[in-house]
């Protein structure tokens, strides 16, 4: 297999502008993150340390193995958003932990006590169905005050989900471990209280139904947090804790303990994932190849190439449906279909999305969306030969496919094309996003033009004068909405994705995910639903 | 004596009656001259090196020395269970005890070395002083004899102690004030009793800024006495020599006559016979004093064999067999120059304490390596801690220094803290490379340079990770990788008491399970790495370092207000200065430990009130085993 040979022109000034707009771009991500980092503020991390604490993420690097990755994922999720902090009080990511792959999830607990927000809990929604549709064992690092009580009315009921999770995970074989650093109460204590592992921190841990002033409100009885939650009468009398730890680290040190004895392994994986190649182009390019314009189009093989095993991709119909790349090549040794647009997305170009997933499904291979769409192709003689139709044929095959699939947003992702080329709700195992990315069912000038014209048609029928200053102003305003809602940000903040990543970081992203999708069986299917022609 | 002397056969085997790097050497030169040779070991050394290279070796007893390799009995019974016919005595345990010569006799075995008589006399330094003085040699000022406090007093200070009966520096003490007599001659008294049997002590004044200069010397049966040159061995931690070498660089050639006419007559008047060394105190003005006769093989003997040509250990054996001087060749001036260092399993970084472990690493190489241990070994805490001899020989001092130096910056030994680095420092000096250092001269160790220390770490930390990936089945080059801005990943180590968190920050080029080359802040070096449990070995161009890793997963410390006293280092309780309850302030000395040979008092590091002693006389214990208990006087609970 030849290696693909990469077109782009690193002199150009396109290249330069594009380099030069997302490295401002990766700037403001590595600021946002490093923000997200950061907890409830100095003041509540150096009370947080003070008092002899592990902030959560050395929690999950001392729980990880040494030299591990790790995937967090969401990490900007309910930024921007009202009453929400950048990461929503909640880290998780998939790392290994005595050679297994686990979903690690651990509350911050300098932001509110750790208590979850509506974000919060979007995000530990998601993390659970990572868990629970790669069959990864979930360790959970508790320390949270419970619901944010506030916004108890967004929380309370589809909060419930969180137990089930777990307790559907422990009926498939995939362990969860809850270590208790510090309060987990009420609601929260059916976290410990429904995981397969419970490690609670000496003087640390409280995990009771109602606390001390509830309890005195309900029955009059007087008692103190730690006789009537602490970590000693949980292990000693109560036994809903089966490992006291003396300190955070010894309870980390148990919980890795706990790890090294699952026994159970990864499903076989097609690939050998210590002998490949490098792709040939530096990954540095992808910055000045990806559009800072997305009404400029950039060619995705040059994005392929950079991303795949030495480069080689095997290339299926490139004659045909030229809209639409798609082809096998490996990363990190293992085997992917790919999907990539070049273009607005065609009938020819759907046909043959169609198909090739239907390929990828016989012969058990993974999906990789690369989405740069501004949807389906539109107009009268389009319409004629069936867009919709053929449209409904790509989209029928990603619905109904059944090998695991990751969608990369590398550009834009407009209109139906975001469904055809597996957006969010088409239920992607994975899904990341480039700092340039925009997303919206469409742009905002066509958006603001659209509602635009439909007002003035109205007015037409209505026999009105239009006030033009007013409409100017309405459509000027329209637009900057939609401008603002179709930012990458703002689609991240809301766990339309799993993240934002560094563009140079996609190759490594997607093998964590592929190897993360292999620990549960990856099987395609030969069943779909009706083809309409 | 008089008449001739009858000529005994030649040996058919010779019992070893010692172990570690000096058993080793007999056994070689036995083998070349064809005489076969049996060992002897105790518990510790059943797996040791000497008990292999022999042809048969007996075991004799427990791990302490006065249960095995000091028991004259036991000895003799095995030398006749393999039928040897005479046995070599080897340095230290037996070799200057003049009953085991005189045991030797009865039992028909020949003793490789001096009469009993001449033993007794000369190795008592007593009566050794005497024999110097008859021959017009001088001693220095000293003083013998039952009331030490007032042999002090006449005396002045500052002066030495010193064990009748020793050698080797055991039971020596320097005494600067009159303060501190009484404990130094308590604790002297009690380490000579140990280490001879013989708890007697004699007083010299302290000659300051001295040169320590001996003179070997061979005497055979038919009465001819000859030197063979001198060797300065002013390099001394301790009383134990680290450094020799032959010519001195200290001594002008009418010194050196001097010493080698003294030398002959002391031998001579005593009647000696076979190997000895006269050794000699040479002041600043050039004036000398005789010290004391060792009447036995020294540990330094290699650097004479390298500018003589001779093996010394073949002489011995010979001249035993009755043959005279005359068939050796014997030089009329020493060819060029011999350095010899002593590697000994000792951390320069926490007071020379002794240190013990498995060798998981002993990679020792030079002209000659005079060793008892190999990769694998053990070093216990029973005997010296002396890992081996290097020893090299070059035309000149300069080149010989030079030579030496290069094989210990590739020395690599794993699993024993050594003066190794320090030997390095020492050779390095001015003092030394000037020939002036005197016994005075003692540098402290010297911090290891951070920078180098830290890019080491740093190399350490980036190999840690590199093996760790390797070993892994789940995406083995993707490297640490997060998508988050947290910390920089890290290894922890330590190295001398300091803590490093290296970063894992670098590139590797090349890797193995052995070595790596790695760039780092823009400098590719090629890196070994050996490694035993948490304990690492990295040496590059930059230096040898060792570092222990951290445990990312400590056990928890349980919570307690009580202080403790703990031991440095592996030893045996020799006595215990205090009792439950006693109120005991910073620096009151609660325990006296005896580790490889010599003493060491652990205080206290706090003011307050003893609790439980942990610990019983005689009790072998473990680096950081508490010893005693001290609760806090102030404390609150």
């Amino acid at each position: 297999m030849e290696p693909l040979r990469s077109l782009a022109d690193t002199a150009s000034s396109q290249y330069k502008s594009n380099y030069e707009a997302m490295s401002a771009a990766l700037a403001r991500l590595r600021a946002e993150l490093k923000r997200s980092t950061e907890g409830g503020g100095a003041k509540y991390v150096e009370r947080h340390i003070a008092r002899g604490k592990l902030l959560p993420r050395d929690r999950i690097e001392l729980l990880l193995d040494e030299g591990s990755y790790f995937l967090e994922i969401a990490p900007l999720a309910g930024i921007g958003m009202q009453g929400e902090s950048p990461g929503a009080g909640v880290i998780g990511g998939i790392g290994i932990v005595c050679g297994h792959e686990c979903l690690i999830i651990a509350n911050e607990a300098t932001l509110k006590g750790g208590a979850t927000s509506e974000a919060g809990l979007w995000k530990n929604a998601r993390l659970a169905e990572i868990a629970r549709q790669n069959l990864l064992p979930v360790i959970l690092c508790v320390e949270s005050a419970g619901a944010d009580l506030p916004v108890q009315s967004k929380i309370f009921v589809p909060g419930g989900r969180g137990f089930r999770d777990i307790t559907r995970r422990s009926k498939a074989r995939r362990p969860t471990i809850a270590i208790v650093f510090g309060s987990s109460t009420a609601g929260g204590a059916y976290l410990p209280g429904m995981s397969d592992y419970v490690i609670m921190v000496k003087r640390r841990a409280q995990v009771f139904l109602a606390g001390p002033p509830l309890v005195k409100m309900a029955t009059g009885e007087v008692v103190d947090e730690e006789s009537l939650g602490g970590a000693e009468m949980h292990s000693r009398v109560s036994g809903l804790s089966d490992y006291l730890a003396e300190d955070e680290v010894d309870a980390i040190r148990q919980a890795r303990e706990i790890v090294s004895f699952y026994n159970f392994s990864k499903p076989a994986t097609p690939a050998d994932s210590t002998v490949f190649d490098e792709p040939l182009y530096a990954a540095d390019e992808l910055l000045g190849i990806a559009s800072s314009d997305l009404r400029i189009p950039f060619e995705v093989r040059d994005v392929i190439a950079r991303v795949v095993d030495g480069s080689r991709f095997s290339e299926f119909k490139p004659e045909y449906g030229p809209t639409l790349v798609c082809g096998f090549a490996r990363i990190h040794g293992f085997p992917v279909a790919i999907l990539g647009n070049n273009g607005v997305l065609m009938s020819e170009s759907s046909g043959k999305g169609a198909q090739f997933i239907a390929l990828a499904n016989q012969q058990d291979i993974p999906l990789l969306f690369l989405q740069n769409i501004t949807g389906f192709m539109v107009g009268k003689t389009f319409e004629e030969e069936g867009i919709i139709r053929n449209g409904a044929k790509l989209i029928n095959a990603v619905s109904n496919s059944t090998v695991p699939a990751i969608t990369v947003m590398i550009g834009g992702s407009y209109g139906a094309g975001n469904y055809a080329m597996c957006g969010r709700a088409y239920e992607p195992r994975f899904l990341f996003t480039w700092p340039n990315h925009r997303i919206a069912v469409m742009g905002e000038k066509q958006l603001s033009g659209v509602m635009d014209l439909i007002k003035r048609a109205a007015a037409a029928r209505a026999r009105e004068a239009v006030d033009e200053d007013q409409l100017n102003s309405e459509k000027a305003a329209l637009e900057g909405q939609i401008q603002r809602e179709s930012d990458c940000y703002f689609a991240t903040a809301r766990l339309w994705d799993d993240g934002i990543i560094d563009p140079r970081d996609t190759r490594t992203v997607l093998a964590i995910s592929l190897s993360a999708v292999y620990n549960a069986p990856v099987e395609g299917t030969m069943e779909w639903g009706v083809f309409r022609h | 004596m008089g008449g001739v002397p009858a000529l005994t056969p030649p040996m058919r085997k010779i019992l070893i009656a010692n172990r570690g790097e000096i058993a080793c050497r007999i056994a070689r030169t036995a083998r070349r001259l064809g005489i076969s040779c049996a060992g002897v070991y105790s518990d510790a050394d059943r797996d040791a090196l000497h008990v292999r290279v022999v042809d048969e070796a007996v075991w004799i007893g427990a791990a302490p020395a006065g249960e095995s390799y000091l028991r004259i009995d036991l000895i003799i019974e095995a030398a006749k269970r393999v039928g040897a016919d005479a046995i070599h005595p080897g340095y230290g345990f037996l070799a200057e005890n003049a009953e085991f010569a005189e045991a030797c006799a009865g039992a028909s075995i020949t003793f490789i070395g001096p009469r009993a008589e001449t033993i007794r006399k000369m190795g008592s330094k007593a009566s050794g002083r005497a024999v110097a003085v008859s021959c017009g040699v001088p001693v220095v000022p000293g003083y013998q004899g039952d009331d030490l406090e007032a042999g002090a007093e006449a005396l002045g200070y500052p002066l030495m102690i010193k064990a009748s009966a020793g050698g080797g520096g055991r039971g020596m003490r320097l005494v600067t004030e009159a303060s501190q007599f009484a404990a130094a001659v308590a604790s002297a008294r009690s380490e000579a009793q140990a280490a001879f049997g013989d708890g007697s002590l004699i007083l010299e004044r302290a000659i300051s800024f001295a040169h320590h200069v001996e003179v070997q010397i061979f005497s055979d049966v038919h009465g001819r006495v000859i030197h063979l040159f001198e060797r300065d061995c002013s390099m001394q931690r301790r009383h134990q020599k680290f450094i020799e070498e032959s010519p001195s660089p200290a001594i002008t050639d009418v010194t050196r006559g001097h010493l080698y006419e003294a030398a002959i007559a002391i031998g001579q008047a005593a009647g000696y016979v076979n190997a000895g060394t006269v050794e000699f105190l040479i002041a600043p003005n050039g004036e000398f004093y005789f010290i004391e006769m060792n009447t036995r093989i020294q540990v330094e003997h290699p650097v004479t064999e390298m500018v003589t040509g001779l093996d010394l250990i073949e002489m011995q054996i010979r001249i035993a067999e009755g043959r005279p001087i005359d068939e050796f060749p014997l030089v009329t001036e020493p060819m060029g120059h011999a350095i010899e260092v002593r590697v000994c399993a000792e951390d320069p970084s926490c007071g020379f304490a002794p240190s013990i472990g498995r060798l998981a690493l002993c990679e020792l190489a030079a002209e000659r390596v005079d060793t008892g241990v190999e990769t694998g070994s053990v070093v216990t805490p029973y005997y010296d801690s002396m890992l081996a001899k290097l020893i090299v020989h070059r035309g000149s001092r300069a080149e010989a220094i030079a030579a030496m130096l290069e094989c210990l910056a590739k020395a690599r030994v794993l699993g024993v803290a050594t003066n190794r680095a320090y030997l390095i420092h020492v050779l390095q000096s001015d003092e030394f490379t000037q020939g002036r250092a005197s016994t005075a001269f003692l540098p402290e160790p010297r911090e290891a340079d951070a920078g180098r220390v830290e890019l080491s770490a740093r190399a350490l930390a980036l190999w840690v990770f590199e093996r760790e990936m390797a070993g892994r089945n789940i995406l083995p080059a993707v490297r640490n990788f997060r998508n988050s801005v947290w910390r920089e990943a890290t290894v922890r180590l330590q190295t001398g008491g300091r803590l490093i968190e290296a970063a894992v920050r670098g590139t590797v080029i090349r890797c193995d399970a052995e070595s790596m080359v790695a760039e780092i802040d823009g400098v590719a070096r090629t890196y070994a790495i050996a490694f035993s449990g948490a304990a690492y070995l990295i040496s590059s161009t930059v230096g040898t370092f060792q570092f222990e890793r951290v445990p990312r997963h400590p056990k928890p410390k349980l919570a307690g207000s009580n202080a403790s006293a703990s031991s440095p280092m592996p030893g045996k309780v020799l006595r215990i200065l205090v009792a439950q309850g006693a109120t005991v302030s910073v620096g009151t000395p609660l325990v006296v430990l005896e580790a490889m040979k010599m003493e060491q008092t652990i205080r206290s590091q706090m003011d307050g009130v003893v609790g439980a002693i942990l610990v019983k006389e005689g009790d072998v214990v473990s680096p950081g085993q508490t010893l005693v208990q001290i609760g806090g006087s102030q404390e609150k609970s």
